[in-house]
This record gives structure tokens, C-alpha cells and sequence, in this order.
């Protein structure tokens, strides 16, 4: 539902789709009840609609009840009796400018305390309703503050001059939230800050209002009703309490473990490194404020630290309760960081870019809100993150400032058995394509490119030149391979290559590296099966592999144990292994091609 | 360039959106009193649709005139060819 908010063709859409909507959320068990009447001084019954909506997508099924047009003022000092028997938990007064009778006066006033004595009127109005309405319910009461009229008949002086509306509602919506604060149970929804982030031409609608009474226009109640929806998911604790984030193009340019520290994009140097810095404020923001912050990344720790160290890094490492950083699926190191923090997945947001990431999360925990961050528009990241509104808080309290400071004790790592992460399944169902091929004269830049810049998985992190690429492929003696990689998510183009040369029964790899945005998609595992099939055929008997350890490559070093590729040798020795023993993987979740 | 059978064409996929009844099929003559759920919040949908899905507005004399689907093609093609 959150996803269809961004646009004006999609709110739209939404609007006219309430009925399909509706029908679509029937399934509410162990939904959380909540009574909520409305009590407005315009058309309700398109709020009433889309918020119940935007509950029902937070896990809250709502029983509302709408009061009579116009009638909040009489609905507050004298419940009806259906509003009495109803016993609300929230009550919403959905006020706005247009109730306001400030705005039936002209504003030739004679002094300025005669303005000011029309701001108390209207606030002691609406405060005489706060107490009545709290006297008589033990409820939450969420008041409206008001929006700025869309024309401004005094240009500028509408908000400098005291008889400017501009100026009178800036008054009025500082007393409003000052009273408000005397009250526990008072919550202000800041439509004069939505307004303005919708845009006044879009937020008011003279049509709307003068045939039907809607104080706001018809499309603007989907961003209403999703305020309010937050508000009432906070009052009702469904607020998200942490955030789980990638590293890698999502706190900084690239990928540490690649370039290094030093190469990554991260502050002043460049646009993008800009706009990684900028996020990282974001984030800082809200850990500062209580956000609980958890690191999840494929990388070494020493890798993932190190980005962290950048000396333009707004985040350090103490501004995280736990960081996952291993090669483990990320479902798995989800997992833990629950644990650690001690939260359930309803409460956390995971956000990386990547899809399969985000996929693979939110197929192990559907519970889990995931934001995926398109690394093509770190500028959007701050948004993306924030207008969700995940981490709403209706007052930031010393217990928020205090939990920034809670460091979290890992709790010894248990087997993944509470949740099984089908990943398989999940990879299954992207219909992942691999072609395996020798590559064309056009493609050996890639390759190139591919060799020379690899470093996790990279067998030993040695750079070529262009001669000895092309001397691979034009030998006979030598062969070289490439992978190009693509599934229903993206095209990846040419993700891996692997070359090596003939002696005798022998086949030397010299090369093998492997773009670290196909990790986990089981393109090693499908290559060095075909490689085996293409061993055999030709009678090859012994594979042999240069393999050094740099630094930097303990995944390749990892994936080669795991594979059963290293016998009995160290990371620091030459493997060999004979053909017949390279296993074989009958069942793969993608398709393999080999030209 | 719109005509009137494309027109009545997006008019029947908007209904059903709106009705989230895919079963229902219109005519030129299906007014509000053929479909229960017709009312005035479905009519406000109805319109934001159709002026999305033509690029056009509707005045506020406009919306008072449309009784039925025949009125309501009417006038998108008037909107849509003035």
C-alpha cells in the first residue's frame, strides 16, 4: 500500500481501486482491534476508507465511526448516545482551515490583540473539546493542526504581516501544539507539514469542497489517511524500532572489499560520494534519536570496519548495537541480529541494494519491512528511507537517548532451524540464466575489466594485461571462459570468467574471478560442472589451481574448501585435484547454457 | 483520437476497478440504480478515474449532469475533441 502514495497517477489509482483493495485484506486473523471515531468538520467518508485501509496493511483491523458533517465541535461537548455505546480508543478531529471562523471575518482588525484574541477563541474551542472528549473517554485524541490557505492575496505579507493568514495560522499552530502538550492523551497530526510536502495546489481542491465538502482535495486523503495510519500504529506500539542496513553501495560507493577504503565513494569528492554522506547523516539522525542500528553485510569484518573508518564516515562503529559481517546468507545473518537485539521482524526494517537481498529477507521473514535501495540514486536513499515514515515516535523521550548508547551482547550463534531460509526456492522462482561461453574479440574490456578490479572472489588476485588476456584466448593451449549472468531481476552481462592452460592431462587455472553482485546465485558451483564435463571430454585428468591468499579473497578461499576444490593444500599452496573428484551437481536453481 | 467504443471500452475496465466486481458488464444506459454500490463516494471515484485515464477535468456543472454511461462518454468526447 506505501508504494502506491509516490505519484498522483498512483494515488489515483488507489483511490479508485478501494473496493479491490478491501476485498483483499478478508484474511485478518491475529490482527490487533482498534475503535477509532471521527469526529470532523467536513466529509469523512473517504478518510474513514483509506484509513481503514492503511491500518489493515499495518496489522490493525479498525472499527470506525464517522460523526455528522460539521458536527465535532457538538460531537465533543455532548456525545451522541451511538458515539457513547461505540467507546472509542482514538478519536480523530479532523479539522482544517476551512473550519476555522477566522476565515468568515474580514481581517481589517483594529489592533493586533483583537487578531490575537480571535487565535484564543479558536483555541479554547478546540481545547474545551480535548477535555470534554477526555473526561468522558479514556482515549487517544488526534487533532488536526491547520493547513495554509493555497492563494496568498498579500504575496509575502500574508506570512509577515499580522493580518496575514499565513501568519495567523503560524500563530495558531504554535499555541496548538503548546496546549496541546498539557495533555497526555492529545496527539497533533501535522497536516500543515503534509501540505506542504504535497504541494497546496495539489492538498486543496475548491471542486471537492464545494460539491462535496471534503476539506482536503479527493487525492490528497490517500496521504492523510497513511499520516494518520502511522499516528495510530504508534500509539499502538507498531512502530519500527531498528534498522537493519547493508553496507556495501548503501552507506558508501562500492564495495570496500574490492577497491579498499580508499576507493570507496563517500563524501566531498564526489556527487555520489556526496550523496552517500548524506545518508549517512539520515541514519545517524535516527540512531541518535533511538533508532537501534544493525550492520548487515557480506564482507570480512576487517573489510566492513575498515569502510566505517573512511574518514568522511559519519557512522562509526559504535553507533551500531550489532554488526553481521560473514558470507553467510543474509536471511541467516538476519536472523542473528534479531536475537542479539532482541526484537521480533515485525519491528525492524531491512534495507540493501539488492533485490535478491531483499527477496531472499523477505521470503524467510515476511514480517520484515524491506526497502531496497536502487545504488544507481544514492541521492533518493534519504527519502526512500524516511517517507515511509517507519520509525514515527510520538514524543522522543530520555529512554530513546538513552538506547543509542545500548551496546548488545551476541548471544552464541545458533543453528538455523526456527526459520528455514528456502534460498534455493527463492532462486528458483528469479529463472536465473547462465551462459557460459568463450568470449568474442568485443567483450575481452570486460573481461579485463572483471580481472583486474576483483578481489573476493578472485583465486589469486594477480592483474593481467590486455596481451596476456588475448594470449589466453588465442592459444591453444590455453583456454578461457566466460559467464554472462541474467534473471528476472537484471541483466548482469558478463559476471565471471575462469582461464587456465593445458599441460598434458593437466589443466592450470591461472584466472577465476567472479563479480561480487552474483554471489550466492550458485554460478562457481554451475561453472566448475561444466568445467568437469569439459575436462572429461577431453580426457584432462588433474586440475591444478594458482591460488593465493592476498588479503582480500577469503571468499574465493572459502568457496574453494567448500567446493572440495582444495584437497588437502593450504590456502598458501598450489590445488590439485584430479578431475574425477570435482563434484558433480545434478540439481541447479538456475539454467546453464554453454556455447 | 479517441472513439466512442475505446472510450466506452476504459469506461467498463474503470467500473470494474471501481465496483471491484469483474463480472460487471455496461451498457450506454447503466446508471447508478443498476449498481447498488453506485453511490457518491464511487461517483467521486469514477470521475477521478475517467479524468486521469483521458487527461481531461470535470467542472462541477459536469458532474451534476451525469445520470448514466451514455451521458458520461458524451461528455469525454466532447472534452477530449474541444
Amino acid at each position: 500500500m506505501v508504494s502506491l502514495l509516490w505519484t498522483t497517477k498512483d494515488r489515483a489509482n488507489l483511490i479508485s481501486n478501494i473496493a479491490r483493495y478491501e476485498s483483499s485484506s478478508r484474511d485478518r486473523v491475529g490482527f490487533s482491534k482498534c475503535r477509532i471515531a471521527i469526529l470532523s468538520g467536513s466529509t469523512t467518508s473517504l478518510v474513514s476508507r483509506l484509513l481503514k485501509l492503511f491500518l489493515l496493511d499495518r496489522g490493525v483491523d479498525a472499527e470506525i465511526f464517522e460523526g455528522n458533517f460539521g458536527n465535532y465541535i457538538i460531537d465533543s461537548m455532548s456525545p451522541s448516545d451511538e458515539l457513547n455505546a461505540f467507546k472509542p480508543d482514538i478519536i480523530y478531529l479532523h479539522t482544517s482551515r476551512v473550519n476555522l471562523k477566522i476565515f468568515r471575518v474580514s481581517r481589517d482588525f483594529a489592533a493586533d490583540n483583537e487578531k490575537f484574541s480571535v487565535i484564543d477563541q479558536e483555541l479554547e474551542l478546540l481545547t474545551s473539546a480535548w477535555k470534554s472528549l477526555s473526561e468522558k473517554f479514556d482515549c487517544w485524541i488526534i487533532q488536526n493542526n491547520f493547513d495554509l490557505p493555497p492563494h496568498q492575496s498579500l504575496g509575502n505579507a500574508e506570512l509577515t504581516d499580522v493580518i496575514g493568514w499565513n501568519f495567523v495560522i503560524s500563530e495558531l499552530n504554535q499555541r496548538l501544539v503548546a496546549e496541546s502538550r498539557t495533555f497526555d492523551n492529545v496527539v497533533v497530526n501535522d497536516i500543515n507539514a503534509l501540505s506542504a510536502t504535497v504541494g497546496l495546489e495539489e492538498w486543496w481542491s475548491p471542486r471537492d469542497w464545494i460539491k462535496h465538502g471534503f476539506a482536503i482535495s479527493v487525492i490528497s486523503h490517500t496521504r492523510l489517511s497513511f499520516n494518520l495510519s502511522t499516528i495510530i500504529g504508534t500509539i499502538l506500539g507498531e512502530s519500527k524500532k531498528c534498522l537493519i542496513i547493508d553496507f556495501d553501495n548503501t552507506l558508501w560507493g562500492g564495495v570496500v572489499g574490492e577497491l579498499g577504503v580508499g576507493a570507496i565513494e563517500l563524501g566531498p569528492n564526489s556527487d555520489r560520494g556526496k550523496a552517500f554522506y548524506d545518508f549517512q547523516i539520515t541514519i545517524k539522525d535516527l540512531q541518535s534519536r533511538g533508532v537501534i542500528l544493525a550492520g548487515c553485510t557480506k564482507n570480512d569484518i576487517d573489510s566492513a570496519l575498515s569502510g566505517l573508518s573512511h574518514p568522511s564516515s559519519i557512522l562509526s562503529v559504535d553507533d551500531f548495537a550489532t554488526i553481521e559481517a560473514s558470507w553467510d546468507p543474509k536471511p541467516i545473518a538476519v536472523q542473528r541480529i534479531l536475537e542479539t537485539v532482541n526484537l521480533k521482524g515485525s519491528n525492524v526494517v531491512f534495507a540493501d541494494d539488492s533485490e535478491v537481498e531483499i527477496a531472499s529477507v523477505k521470503l524467510a521473514f515476511p514480517e520484515i519491512e524491506t526497502l531496497f535501495l536502487d545504488s544507481t540514486y544514492p541521492e533518493r536513499y534519504s527519502n526512500l528511507l524516511l517517507r515511509p515514515r517507519y520509525f514515527e515516535t510520538l514524543k522522543v523521550t530520555s529512554d530513546d537517548a538513552n538506547r543509542k548508547k545500548t551496546k548488545f551482547i551476541k548471544r552464541p550463534s545458533r543453528s538455523y532451524s526456527s526459520r528455514e531460509f528456502d534460498q534455493i526456492k527463492l532462486l528458483e522462482s528469479l529463472n536465473g540464466k547462465l551462459s557460459i561461453s568463450t568470449p568474442s574479440i568485443n567483450q575481452l574490456d570486460r573481461v579485463i575489466q572483471l580481472i583486474n578490479k576483483t578481489n573476493q572472489f578472485n583465486l589469486n588476485g594477480l592483474r593481467r594485461s590486455p596481451n596476456e588476456i588475448k594470449r589466453f584466448l588465442e592459444s591453444k593451449e590455453c583456454c578461457l571462459l566466460i559467464c554472462e549472468f541474467k534473471d528476472d531481476l537484471a541483466d548482469y552481462g558478463i559476471i565471471a570468467t575462469i582461464g587456465g592452460t593445458f599441460e598434458s592431462d593437466c589443466l592450470t587455472i591461472d584466472i577465476w574471478v567472479m563479480s561480487c553482485r552474483v554471489f550466492d546465485r550458485y554460478i562457481e558451483i554451475a561453472l566448475i560442472s561444466q568445467l568437469k564435463q569439459i575436462l572429461m571430454t577431453r580426457t584432462v585428468r588433474f586440475l591444478k589451481m594458482r591460488v593465493k591468499k592476498t588479503g582480500r579473497n577469503s571468499y574465493f578461499l572459502q568457496t574453494g574448501l567448500r567446493l572440495g576444490l582444495s584437497g588437502d593444500a593450504s590456502f598458501d599452496e598450489c590445488w590439485l585435484i584430479s578431475v574425477d573428484s570435482i563434484p558433480t551437481f545434478d540439481s541447479l536453481p538456475i539454467k546453464v547454457d554453454f556455447k | 483520437m479517441h472513439t466512442r467504443d475505446s472510450i466506452k471500452k476504459a469506461c467498463q475496465e474503470i467500473f470494474t476497478q471501481v465496483f471491484s466486481d469483474s463480472s460487471l458488464t455496461i451498457s450506454e444506459k447503466t446508471s447508478a440504480s443498476d449498481i447498488p454500490t453506485w453511490d457518491s463516494l464511487a461517483q467521486i471515484q469514477l470521475l477521478m478515474a475517467l479524468e486521469i485515464s483521458f487527461g481531461i477535468q470535470f467542472s462541477m456543472d459536469e458532474v451534476d449532469d451525469l445520470k448514466n454511461v451514455r451521458e458520461i462518454i458524451d461528455l469525454i468526447i466532447l472534452k477530449t475533441t474541444t
